[in-house]
């Protein structure tokens, strides 16, 4: 029971730490390589 | 179309060190910081890899220089990509930086892993940001006149919340540290400096970077990181003397020789006051810092030679003391020498006096003669005793070694003493249980008076009952064992650490009223391992009697 907890610990952590990795990868790919951003140029 | 550098960049040199696109004080609070983190870090985890400790405080390190290079690169960098790019991870670096913050103050302060349930209750929370990172709730659009990023504030509000969240639970860290009385007065004031000036730090961080968020003056932000190095700074300091990061001079000696060539270079790149009065103030804070740290190392080095002299005059002082063993030694020797002759001629006087040899004896001398007679070989055997321990302790003893039959030699002791047992109404038994023939390469001498001395003691101390001595081996082990299994006076477990030494005798013995010099076990275990055996005692407690085992090489 101990052993299967610290397993499913350890999968919902990784499980996490993908998901945050995955946000970075998705923020980067958006800016680098899809390039659908809005720009701006203000008044000044 | 899409501009490829922000307007106000100078493209040729990706405007890393162009000082009229960034305040100057980013590239001197910057670059020191990521460094220095770098560093401590990457020392922190060589020293002590597997260390909870280590790894937050790698974890720290490494939030902290991905936080501060992506504010560095949203300040300097000419690519809107790029700077696109950073503005957008600060809210995922800042809170990553907080939340790993609090795991190694936590870690640190109480020295064990976070439970479940707050593990998550402060993980969990930091998902939406991921979650809304690449989303228009982070930044809206991208102004690139301005070379900056809007947001609607959504992301920014819940990250600044999310910031304050991890504060309060520092907070509660430090109002946890106050209701601990175990911590020693110095380890409490290190995890004070490292609660309060984290703390701070962090604050600074938020307080920094909302101040430029509300104003629209992002250059306020820009102070967040100096604050990061007072945190750092403290890291350091503590790093040098905690045990817990084992970094030692080097580490100290690296961190300070780094930061002074990194602050001083500033003086010469550019003669603008601004920076150089900043980079002027930062060296007096470092050489503080650096004459902080050296002190600590000093004093180390004064404990250390104060140690190491401890140590010599210890040396001097066991040296004179084993001189003056020997002499003792050799004094009870001469003594013992001088006191036996004269010894021998009394007892043998009255020996020959009992024995008729001068004629009659008036019946009213007997009793005083037997007395002598009696007297004197007790002090006879005292006198041996004491000559045994002076040879054991001048290394005089020696050794015959034959080949003889253990068993036969124990049965003839017991026949021997079975008068003594019988005149104070005890029944002395002996039982052998032998796998081999049970011959033992020894000091004959030696083993009888070993043997001798735990059965007779035995007897001596035992009022009613049995003695049982038992002879058994152990072919497997080259093993011959003889107990002596008495019905006596036992003794507790304090006597049972305390009887193998010289004049010790088990608090009880004196309850019997025997006479004894405590030298005799002390005598037979030396002896015993002179022969490459030993001698082992045990007991239940007073008056549960005793087990004594003489365990000695077999010859096989």
């Amino acid at each position: 029971m101990i052993s299967y907890m610290q397993s499913f610990t350890k999968f919902v952590n990784a499980t996490l730490m993908m998901f945050i990795m995955f946000s970075v990868f998705a923020t980067a790919y958006q800016t680098f390589v899809a390039e659908d951003f809005q720009i701006i140029f203000s008044e000044e | 179309m899409r501009p490829e550098f922000c307007i106000d960049a100078n493209p040729i040199f990706y405007n890393l060190f162009d000082f009229s696109i960034a305040p100057p004080l980013l590239y001197y609070a910057y670059i020191p910081t990521i460094v220095i983190t770098l560093i401590l870090s990457g020392l922190a985890l060589y020293h002590n890899s597997l260390n909870r400790n280590s790894r937050y405080f790698s974890a720290l390190a490494f939030f902290l220089v991905m936080h501060v290079f992506f504010v560095f690169v949203t300040w300097i960098a000419a690519p809107v990509d790029l700077v696109m790019f950073g503005w957008q991870m600060w809210p995922l670096t800042l809170s990553s930086l907080f939340l790993s913050t609090h795991f190694f103050l936590y870690s640190f302060v109480f020295d064990k892993k976070l439970n479940k349930l707050y593990y998550y209750l402060l993980l969990l929370p930091l998902l939406p940001i991921a979650f809304l990172l690449p989303t228009k709730l982070n930044i809206s659009y991208f102004d690139v006149s301005l070379c900056e990023g809007v947001s609607n504030g959504f992301l920014t509000t819940y990250t600044y919340l999310y910031a304050i969240y991890i504060l309060l639970n520092i907070i509660y860290i430090g109002v946890a540290v106050t209701r601990k009385p175990s911590l020693t007065t110095l380890r409490s004031r290190k995890v004070w400096i490292i609660v309060i000036s984290s703390f701070l730090a962090l604050l600074s961080f938020i307080v920094t970077a909302y101040i430029g968020d509300i104003t629209g003056y992002y250059e306020f932000e820009t102070v967040g990181p100096i604050s990061m190095l007072m945190f750092i700074a403290s890291m350091s300091y503590i790093a040098t003397d905690h045990k817990k990061f084992n970094l030692k001079l080097l580490g100290s000696e690296l961190l300070v020789i780094g930061l002074v060539t990194l602050v001083g270079s500033i003086i010469f790149i550019r003669s603008i006051n601004y920076v150089q009065y900043i980079a002027t103030g930062t060296l007096f804070a470092i050489t503080i810092l650096g004459w902080l740290l050296s002190r600590s190392v000093r004093q180390e080095i004064e404990h250390r030679n104060k140690i190491s002299h401890l140590a010599l005059n210890l040396e001097k002082a066991n040296t004179r003391l084993e001189a003056l063993d020997r002499q003792k030694s050799e004094f009870i020797s001469i003594a013992s020498h001088q006191l036996r002759s004269p010894l021998t001629s009394i007892r043998g006087y009255a020996s020959l006096l009992l024995e008729g040899s001068y004629g009659d004896i008036p019946k009213k001398a007997l009793i005083p003669i037997e007395r002598i007679e009696k007297s004197s070989k007790l002090m006879a055997l005292a006198i041996e005793d004491y000559l045994n321990v002076s040879r054991i302790e001048s290394g005089n003893m020696q050794y015959n070694y034959s080949d003889f039959n253990l068993k036969t030699e124990t049965e003839h002791i017991c026949d021997d003493l079975r008068h003594d047992a019988i005149k104070k109404g005890l029944v002395l038994i002996f039982r052998s249980e032998l796998n081999s023939r049970g011959i033992i390469n020894a000091d004959i001498g030696k083993t009888i008076q070993i043997i001798q001395n735990l059965t007779h003691n035995a007897i001596k101390y035992t009022k009613t009952g049995t003695v049982k001595v038992f002879v058994r081996d152990d072919i497997n082990k080259k093993r011959i064992y003889v107990d002596i299994i008495d019905t006596g006076i036992g003794m507790n477990r304090e006597a049972l650490h305390t009887i193998f030494q010289k004049f010790e005798r088990a608090s009880n013995a004196n309850s019997v009223n025997i006479h004894g010099t405590g030298l005799g076990l002390y005598v037979s275990l030396r002896m015993a391992e002179a022969m490459g055996g030993t001698i082992t005692a045990h007991s239940e407690g007073d008056n549960a009697g005793s087990r004594f085992t003489l365990d000695l090489p077999l010859a096989l």
